[in-house]
């Protein structure tokens, strides 16, 4: 019976994607067109990273010469892969301290009881309303006040915790059933061993978000590390890259090669976070 | 395995007393079952027992300990849930072996005594899967595999098989009765199923608002209820109550009706009264007995419930083979009068 109205459904549905064609053709070349609008200058920007100085110039979509020149200088002729590593470095850091310090404290806003919670809860909310740049001045004199500046760490600290981590864990953990937690706290769970064996694994699509959301943020921050860095071997990617501009007439090319390398890391850490994006991972937890 | 003695206990959540003052002991091995309608506390005393909630007031002892500034993992228990809650990311044989990992016990002893566990419990072929990959009635044995591999001195039950379907539940229900007299552990068992608690209990606790209403074997509160609540929970269809006053050897219904009573209790008075008769105690006497008037017949195969009319009062009888009979009919049925229960109708406390 089950079956039939499902087929039937099936059935109305192809009857009517047959009754409007012109509807669904126009979705589709809307689609597309958006595609090509947001594809575009990813295309131009690997094309030219393989073209030299004058082909660039020339106007032509396809390079005449393919060459790696421009990858060649990149990596012979500036700090890139010295920047490549600090960016890499500092975003994973970053996204590892950032997963537990958000799990940890949206763990503790869905599941325990104490003073000040809810006030404390909408403070955190609340950061997420004060734009970056304003902090940055008062940080700065902060930070330096510490020694703090040229340092990794500046670099890290800003994303190893964020507000809206921790909201988007603290709704992931209201889902996660008491029961569970009182069965590991009689199975001889302390606090932190619960958090660790029990309630983290069931976190993992949470933890992909987050990580994927810091991940990004720190390997695309410009504005902090431009202001918090003061050695050429200490800066990121966006800084370094940034630099190589100069003030005469810019290498196109080997900023188009530096740009398509950067992408790299950040599509393969989407790659490796989006199979955490498991739904249903409490199935059979809890009837 | 230990005896749990509950001493003077009580809970409050904020101006609401859940638990007003509780005393309970129950013995070493045996199997008690809380039994009570929903929010009667039952399951928040097991919750206190279990170290997941603090009393307000009042002591738990465990063996010869008082837990009560003990964690759940030190009180050297095991609980079952109502909604299993098995560890979803891990499998049955890490689900079932978790506690004992975490006492540090060697690999090979976890195995053997998980292996134990899941012979009992028929689990053998299941260790290697997912909960997700189980059936209801199998995820509760998981569950209940979980507690036994730990060998604790009590074994906590909250409504565990309320989850299951009927069929699944019954068998279920002899599974764990079986399995308590293999293990003898010391059980309490929480459940609002009075069936649940008259087959599976050596002593049921029956709760009503936070206060225990009446301690006793399944067989004691059916036959000698405390007062009306307990008359009313323990037995299905419930026992029928009937309003009026006792005086000569007999009772009159407040609409003039005459009723038999057994030999009167030495505390009846002249007050109002409730004449308590169980639906299985009402039998078919076509010389002495009351014109009843069948207005719903509710067949079960082995048994037939009828609700009807008896000289003007609504009851329920039941009969073990009464084949024929259609709403319309008229019966003539008489009480048991050894059978009869009278209660005080202020109090509701059995005379």
């Amino acid at each position: 019976m089950m079956e039939l109205a499902k087929n039937n459904t099936r059935h109305s549905k192809r009857r009517d994607s047959f009754a409007l064609p012109i509807g669904s053709y126009l979705g589709t070349l809307l689609v597309l067109g958006v595609l090509a609008i947001a594809m575009t200058p990813v295309l131009w920007a690997i094309l030219s990273a393989f073209k030299t100085r004058s082909d660039i110039f020339a106007g032509d979509v396809w390079p005449r010469t393919w060459s790696i020149e421009n990858f060649r200088d990149l990596l012979a002729k500036t700090l890139y892969l010295r920047w490549m590593f600090n960016s890499l470095f500092v975003a994973i850091i970053s996204t590892v301290l950032g997963v537990f310090f958000c799990s940890l404290g949206g763990y503790a806003f869905a599941k325990f009881e104490f003073p000040g919670k809810t006030v404390l809860f909408w403070i955190v909310i609340a950061s997420v309303s004060i734009p970056a740049f304003t902090t940055v001045i008062p940080l700065f004199g902060w930070l330096a006040r510490l020694g703090l500046l040229d340092t990794y760490l500046v670099l890290i600290l800003p994303f190893a915790a964020n507000a809206f981590g921790i909201f988007l864990m603290r709704q992931y953990c209201i889902g996660v059933p008491n029961e569970l937690l009182d069965a590991g706290r009689i199975d001889g769970c302390g606090e932190f061993r619960l958090y660790w064996a029990v309630v983290l694994p069931l976190l993992r699509p949470a933890l992909g978000t987050v990580g994927i959301l810091i991940f990004i943020a720190s390997w695309n921050s410009y504005i902090w590390p431009l202001v918090m860095m003061r050695t050429d071997d200490m800066l990121t990617l966006p800084v370094g890259v940034a630099s190589l501009k100069g003030d005469q007439l810019p290498e196109y090319g080997m900023l188009m090669a530096a740009s398509v390398l950067s992408s790299l890391p950040i599509i393969l850490a989407f790659l490796i976070m989006q199979r955490q994006f498991i739904a249903g991972l409490t199935q059979g937890a809890v009837k | 395995m230990a005896h749990v003695v509950l001493n003077k206990l009580s809970k409050s959540f904020g101006s609401t007393i859940v638990l007003p003052e509780v005393d309970l002991e129950i013995a070493n091995e045996e199997f008690v079952v809380l039994v009570g309608p929903s929010g009667c506390g039952k399951s928040t005393l097991l919750r206190i027992i279990a170290g997941l909630e603090e009393p307000s007031a009042g002591t738990i002892q465990i063996g010869d300990r008082i837990v009560n500034d003990i964690d759940s993992r030190d009180r050297d228990i095991a609980m079952v849930f109502q909604n299993y809650a098995l560890y979803p990311h891990k499998s049955v044989f890490e689900n079932m072996s978790f506690a004992l990992t975490l006492r540090g016990l060697d690999r090979k002893a976890i195995r053997a005594k998980v292996e134990d566990a899941a012979q009992i419990l028929g689990l053998r072929n299941l260790l290697d899967r997912y909960p997700r990959q189980l059936s209801g009635g199998q995820r509760q044995r998981v569950a209940m595999g979980r507690a036994i591999v730990r060998d604790p001195q009590v074994f906590l039950f909250d409504e565990p098989l309320s989850n299951l379907d009927a069929k699944l539940r019954v068998a279920m229900r002899t599974e764990i009765r079986s399995l308590h007299q293999r293990l003898r552990a010391t059980s309490i068992y929480v459940t609002h199923d009075q069936v649940e608690a008259m087959t599976m209990a050596d002593r049921i606790v029956v709760m009503n608002g936070g206060r225990i209403e009446q301690i006793g074997s399944p067989m004691d509160l059916y036959d000698r209820p405390a007062n009306t609540f307990v008359a009313n929970f323990i037995g299905s269809p419930a026992i029928n109550l009937l309003r009026g006053r006792a005086g000569n050897g007999a009772f009159r219904t407040n609409k003039g009706t005459d009723l038999p009573i057994g030999p009167a209790p030495t505390n009846v008075n002249s007050g109002a009264l409730l004449y308590g008769i169980r639906p299985e105690h009402l039998e078919i006497n076509q010389d002495a007995g009351l014109p009843f008037k069948i207005e719903i017949v509710e067949p079960t195969g082995s048994q037939v419930i009828l609700f009807g009319d008896l000289a003007g009062h609504p009851v329920y009888a039941l009969f073990g083979d009464l084949r024929g009979v259609k709403v319309g009919d008229t019966l003539r049925l008489a009480p048991q009068p050894e059978k009869v229960h009278l209660f005080d109708e202020t109090s509701g406390i059995r005379l």
